[in-house]
C-alpha cells in the first residue's frame, strides 16, 4: 500500500507537469462546440442552490449550445421555487421537478430523471453546492471532444470553505491529496480515474448504452466509472476544469457523508468482486483490488496493530519487534507527509506553514478517524445484507440526514 | 652399428628415468610406508572381560592403525596370528597363560610389545626382561631424547638390562641421578613395565609407541580451540567478539552447539528461531573459520538444565539410557539371572530402547541445526558420557568425535582423553579429536596458567594434540588472555574441520566436506516444513526482508517527493514574484 501510494503520487507529479500539453490541443472553432447539458440534482438545497445557479450564469460557453437542468428532487424547502424563478428568467435553464414514485430516490434517481429531459451530446454533472470556474465546462466539453477514447472526463474540485475551521482545512488537504495522488496518479499510470460525482462530463451515448445511473448504488459515481471502463472507454483526469465546492463544517455531517461513501465503495466491491472474470476491462480489477485492500486487508492490519499497541501499553507482551517495524512505521509516516506536502505544493498558496503543521497532525487524528469510519460502514453494510434491506434502506437513510447537503464528491 | 648403439642408449636412459621417477615420487614410497600395521592385542584380566584399561590401550595404538583386534589370552588360536604384523600382550593380572600361547609367541615373527604381568611366560623372546627390585619413581625420561614427564610417585619394578637391550624409557626420582629402565626393547620385542596405562604416564608411552611401530610422525602438534555449550539462550555478544578475535588471528576453531534449550523449571523450549541474533553470529562463524559441533540435542535427560544435564547416560542409575526418563526402573544385575544368556538377552532388549533413544536424539539434533542453516561436522556428547553401544550407534552418523571418551559401561566417571588424534576400535571408525588441555574454570584464578601448563606434558608425544575449550559466557576479555597464550604455542597446526575429510549422515541431512567447503544434502520438506518454529522463523525472515525493501523504496520516494515539493515551491514563488 505504501509503495503503491508513492507510485501513484509519482504519477500525479508527472501528470501535473504534463496535463497542460493536453490543454494546448483544445483549440476548436466555436462552430464545432458540442451541445452540453448540465445536470444539477438538488434535494433541499435552498442555502446553496442560488450561488450554484449564479455560477452557471457566468459560464464561458456559447449559450445556444448549453442547457442547465436543475432537478428538484422531492425538496420540502424553497429549492423548487428558486429554480423556477431562474427558469423563467433564463432560456437555457430548465427546472425538473421529480414526481412520486420517481421522487426521493436519491442522487442516482434524480440524475436519471434529469437525463430524460436533457438534449446535449455531452452531459456534465454538478452537485448543488458547486460553483465551477467559468472555463470549467469548456475544458470538460472540449476535452471529451478531442479525446475519442475518453468516455468521460473529470475535472478538479477545490474546497471553497477551506479556511473556515480545522475540519475544512483537513478536508481541503485530503481532497487535494486524493486528486493528485489517486486521480492524477492512476490516470498517469493506468489511464484510469474514478468519477467523483461532480464536475465531470460524460458522453450521452454512453449513458444511454448503460441505462443511466444505478439507483441502488450509494456511491453511484464509482459504480458508473466501472461500467464506463467495462465498455472499453477510459476516464480522463483533467485538472484544468476546476469547480469549488462546500465541504462539511461539522464533524457529524462529515461523518455521515463519509460513512455513505465507505458503504458505497463496499457495495461496489461486493458487486464486482465475484464477477471479476466478467469484467472486460481488466484494469478495473486493479481498482477493485485496491478498494478491497483498503477496506479489508489494510484495515484489518491497522486494527490488529492498533490493538497490539494498546494491549502492549497495558501488559508487556514481550514482543521482539525488530528495528524493521519501526523503520517501516517511520517510513510510512514520512511518505504520508511528503506525499501530502507534494500535493499541496502543486496548488498555489496551499503549501503554508500552517498547513504543514496540520499535515503532521492529520496522520494521527484525521487518518485514524477513517478506521472507525470503516468499522461503522462495514457494520451497516453487514446489517443491510443480513436483513436484506436492499431497496428500502436508501430512502430512510436520506430522511435521517436533514443536514446532509448531498455534496458527494 | 652406430645407429644401433644409439638406440640402446635411449632405452637405457628411459629405464633410468623411470627408475628415478619412481624413487623420487613420494606417493610410491609413501604407499610402502602407509601399509597399516595389523595389531592383535591379547589381554589377561581378572574376569576375562575387556575393560577400560584395554580401551585406553586402544586409544593409544589406534593412532597407528585402524586394524586392531582384542582377544582374551585364553582364546587365542594360532590362526589368529597369521596376518598380524604386531602383537601386543597386556597382562593386567598375574595368571598362568595357556602353554600354546607361549609357543605361539615364541614362533611369532613380527613385533611383540608386552605390558605388565606374565612376561616370563611369553617365551624366549622375552628372556631379556629380568625383573629386579621394586623401586619408587616420580619421573620418566625418554632415553634418546631429553623428554621427561613428571608423574605421581609410584612403585615400579626395575628391569635388568642385558647385552643388546635398548632402553626406551627410564624412571627416576626427581633430582636424583639414579635411573631405572621401565620400557625396554630387544630387536623386535618390547616390554613396558607398568600393569596399567595410567593417563598421567601415557604420553611418554605414546611417544615410544612410534618406535615400537616404527612410524616416524612429524613433530607437529595439531590443536583446536572449542567454544563450548552454545545454546539458544547464549548471549551472542561475547561469542561474536571471540569469533572476531579468532578470525583476526586466522585461527580455525570449533563451536559446540546445543540446538534446544529447555528450562528445567518451566519446561519451556527455546530454539534458534527465538534467537535470530545468535543465529546470525553462528552462521557467520560457520562462514568464517569456525566449525559447528553437535553437542547433544538438549544436553539433558530427566529434568535438568540444558548444558548441565547428561543426555546419553543415566546418571541416577549410572547406566546407559535403557528406559524413558519418567519411568521407575531398577537395572538388574548378572546375579539376578540364572544363566548368563538370560542376562545378555535382557541387556539386548534394553539396548533396543537405547538405540531408538540415541538415534532419535542424534537425528533431531542434526535436523534442528540444519533447519537454520547450521551444519555440524562432528559430535561431542554432553559431559562426554556415552555407552560403548552409544558410540557404535553414533558411528553411523558422524565420522568425527570431539572431546573425551567414556571408556567403561560400568561407571561414567571412567573417561579419558588420548594424547594424540586416534581412531580407537570402540569408536567404530570415528576419528577422535581428544581434548587435552581442559577449560577455563571461572572459579580458578590461575585457570589460564594451569591450562597452559599442560602443554609440555602433551608435547612429550611428538604429535600430541593441544586442545582447549572455553565457555563464551565468561566473556571475551578472559578469552583474549587465553588466546594470546595459545597463539604463542609454536609448531601448532590448528585443526580446520572443514579442511579435513568429515561426513555426517543423518536421516534427513547429509553433510560432508570437500576442499574446505561444506556440502549438504538436506531433506528440506522433512526438517523445515514439518515444524512450526522453523517455518515461522523463515517466514519472519522473508517478511523482514520484504519490509526492509519497502523501507528502502519508501525512503527513495520520500527523498523524491521532498525534491518535487521544493521544485513546486520555487516555481510558485517565481510566478508570484
Amino acid at each position: 500500500m505504501l509503495i503503491y501510494h508513492a507510485f501513484l503520487m509519482l504519477g500525479g507529479y508527472l501528470h501535473s507537469l504534463k496535463y497542460r500539453e493536453f490543454k494546448r490541443t483544445l483549440k476548436v472553432s466555436k462552430k464545432a462546440y458540442p451541445k452540453v447539458s448540465i445536470l444539477i440534482p438538488a434535494h433541499n438545497e435552498e442555502i446553496v442552490i442560488e450561488d450554484t445557479i449564479q455560477s452557471m450564469l457566468k459560464i464561458n460557453y456559447p449559450k445556444e449550445k448549453l442547457e442547465v437542468i436543475i432537478i428538484n428532487d422531492n425538496s420540502t424547502d424553497q429549492t423548487g421555487a428558486i429554480i423556477d424563478r431562474y427558469e423563467k428568467e433564463f432560456s437555457y435553464i430548465r427546472a425538473v421537478h421529480t414526481i412520486p414514485p420517481y421522487a426521493g430516490k436519491g442522487k442516482s434517481g434524480a440524475l436519471n430523471q434529469g437525463f430524460k429531459y436533457s438534449t446535449g451530446d455531452i452531459i456534465v454533472v454538478y452537485d448543488a453546492d458547486n460553483t465551477p470556474e467559468p472555463d470549467a465546462i469548456l475544458n470538460l466539453a472540449l476535452g471529451l471532444l478531442k479525446d475519442e477514447k475518453a468516455g468521460a472526463i473529470v475535472g478538479k474540485f477545490r474546497v471553497i470553505n477551506a479556511n473556515k475551521n480545522l475540519l475544512t482545512r483537513l478536508i481541503n488537504i485530503e481532497t487535494l491529496t486524493f486528486q493528485w495522488l489517486a486521480q492524477a496518479g492512476r490516470w498517469f499510470w493506468f489511464k484510469m480515474t474514478t468519477i467523483p460525482g461532480t464536475n465531470f462530463a460524460i458522453r450521452r451515448s454512453i449513458l444511454e448504452e448503460l441505462g443511466g445511473w444505478d439507483e441502488n448504488a450509494l456511491s453511484e459515481d464509482t459504480e458508473l466509472s466501472i461500467r464506463v471502463y467495462n465498455l472499453g472507454y477510459y476516464i480522463r483526469f483533467f485538472p484544468e476544469a476546476v469547480t469549488w465546492e462546500q465541504e462539511p463544517e461539522k464533524i457529524r455531517v462529515w461523518w455521515r457523508q463519509r460513512t455513505r461513501w465507505a458503504r458505497g465503495n463496499l457495495y461496489v466491491i461486493l458487486k464486482y468482486l465475484f464477477q471479476i472474470h466478467k469484467l472486460k476491462n481488466k484494469k478495473v480489477v486493479i481498482d477493485i483490488f485496491y478498494f478491497l485492500f483498503t477496506y479489508f486487508l489494510f484495515f484489518s492490519g491497522a486494527m490488529i496493530s492498533h490493538i497490539i499497541f494498546v494491549v502492549n501499553l497495558i501488559y508487556d507482551l514481550k514482543l521482539s519487534i525488530g528495528i524493521v517495524s519501526y523503520a517501516l512505521l517511520i517510513t510510512g509516516f514520512l511518505l504520508f507527509v511528503t506525499e501530502v506536502c507534494l500535493a499541496l505544493s502543486m496548488e498555489k498558496k496551499q503549501y503554508t506553514t500552517k498547513n504543514f503543521l496540520i499535515v503532521l497532525l492529520m496522520y494521527f487524528t484525521y487518518s485514524q478517524l477513517w478506521i472507525l469510519l470503516v468499522v461503522q460502514a462495514v457494520l451497516l453494510e453487514t446489517k443491510r445484507i443480513l436483513l436484506k434491506q436492499e431497496v428500502k434502506w436508501y430512502k430512510t437513510q436520506r430522511f435521517k440526514q436533514p443536514e446532509e447537503k448531498g455534496n458527494s464528491a | 652399428m652406430k645407429k644401433k648403439l644409439k638406440r640402446n642408449e635411449i632405452w637405457v636412459y628411459i629405464i633410468l628415468i623411470c627408475f628415478f621417477t619412481i624413487l623420487q615420487n613420494p606417493s610410491v614410497l609413501a604407499a610402502k610406508e602407509i601399509e597399516e600395521p595389523k595389531v592383535l592385542v591379547i589381554y589377561t584380566t581378572k574376569d576375562g572381560e575387556l575393560n577400560h584399561e584395554q580401551r585406553y590401550l586402544d586409544l593409544l595404538i589406534s593412532h597407528f592403525t585402524s586394524d586392531i583386534q582384542f582377544m582374551n589370552s585364553d582364546n587365542v588360536k594360532k590362526s589368529d596370528l597369521t596376518t598380524t604384523t604386531h602383537l601386543v600382550y597386556f597382562g593386567q593380572t598375574a595368571k598362568l597363560l595357556p602353554a600354546e600361547l607361549t609357543k605361539m609367541m615364541e614362533e611369532y615373527e613380527g613385533t611383540i610389545l608386552a605390558i605388565g604381568y606374565n612376561s616370563e611366560q611369553l617365551g624366549s623372546r622375552f628372556a631379556f626382561v629380568k625383573p629386579l627390585n621394586e623401586v619408587t619413581i616420580n619421573q620418566l625420561q625418554k632415553k634418546t631424547t631429553d623428554k621427561t614427564l613428571d608423574i605421581p610417585e609410584i612403585n615400579a619394578v626395575e628391569i635388568e638390562i642385558s647385552d643388546g637391550t635398548e632402553v626406551l624409557i627410564n624412571g627416576s626420582m626427581r633430582g636424583e641421578e639414579r635411573s631405572y629402565p621401565i620400557m625396554v626393547g630387544k630387536r623386535e620385542s618390547y616390554y613396558y613395565g607398568f600393569d596399567n596405562i595410567d593417563s598421567s604416564r601415557a604420553t611418554l608411552f605414546a611417544e615410544s609407541l612410534h618406535d615400537v611401530f616404527n612410524i616416524e610422525h612429524d613433530e607437529i602438534y595439531p590443536g583446536y580451540i572449542r567454544l563450548e555449550d552454545v545454546h539458544p539462550l547464549t548471549d551472542p555478544k561475547p561469542l561474536k567478539e571471540i569469533a572476531l578475535m579468532l578470525k583476526e588471528k586466522n585461527i580455525p576453531y570449533m563451536v559446540a552447539v546445543i540446538p534446544i534449550y529447555i528450562n528445567p523449571i518451566t519446561g519451556k523450549r527455546t530454539t534458534f528461531a527465538d534467537s535470530p541474533e545468535l543465529l546470525k553470529v553462528l552462521k557467520q562463524i560457520q562462514k568464517d573459520g569456525g566449525s559447528i559441533i553437535l553437542h547433544g540435542y538438549t544436553h539433558q535427560y530427566r529434568a535438568s538444565e540444558t548444558g548441565e544435564g547428561f543426555e546419553f547416560w543415566d546418571v541416577e542409575n549410572n547406566s546407559p539410557i535403557y528406559f524413558p526418563e519418567h519411568e521407575k526402573f531398577k537395572l538388574k544385575e548378572l546375579e539376578d539371572f540364572s544363566t548368563r544368556d538370560e542376562y545378555i538377552a535382557y541387556i539386548n532388549e534394553l539396548k533396543v530402547y537405547e538405540r531408538e533413544y540415541t538415534e532419535t536424539k542424534i537425528n533431531k539434533g542434526i535436523d534442528e541445526l540444519a533447519k537454520y542453516g547450521l551444519y555440524p561436522l562432528a559430535f561431542e556428547a554432553p559431559h562426554y558420557t556415552m555407552s560403548q553401544y552409544g558410540y557404535e550407534i553414533l558411528s553411523g552418523y558422524f565420522s568425527t568425535y570431539v572431546g573425551q571418551v567414556q571408556i567403561s559401561d560400568k561407571d561414567w566417571e571412567i573417561m579419558s582423553d588420548a594424547p594424540y588424534i586416534t581412531s580407537p576400535s570402540f569408536l567404530h571408525g570415528m576419528n577422535l579429536l581428544p581434548e587435552t588441555m581442559g577449560y577455563i574454570d571461572p572459579d580458578d584464578e590461575n585457570a589460564i596458567q594451569n591450562l597452559m601448563g599442560k602443554r609440555e606434558r602433551i608435547r612429550v608425544a611428538r604429535d600430541g594434540i593441544l586442545s582447549a575449550f572455553y565457555h563464551p559466557y565468561l566473556g571475551s576479555e578472559k578469552f583474549k588472555e587465553l588466546l594470546n597464550e595459545l597463539d604463542q604455542l609454536t609448531n601448532v597446526s590448528w585443526i580446520d574441520l572443514k579442511k579435513t575429510n568429515v561426513w555426517v549422515n543423518g536421516k534427513n541431512v547429509s553433510i560432508h566436506t570437500e576442499n574446505g567447503e561444506i556440502i549438504t544434502d538436506v531433506n528440506r520438506y522433512k526438517i523445515i516444513y514439518s515444524s512450526w518454529d522453523a517455518l515461522i522463523y523463515y517466514i519472519g525472515q522473508i517478511v523482514s526482508l520484504v519490509a526492509w525493501i519497502l523501507v528502502g523504496i519508501g525512503s527513495i520516494a520520500v527523498c523524491m517527493f521532498i525534491m518535487f515539493t521544493f521544485h513546486f515551491i520555487k516555481k510558485n514563488k517565481q510566478i508570484e514574484g
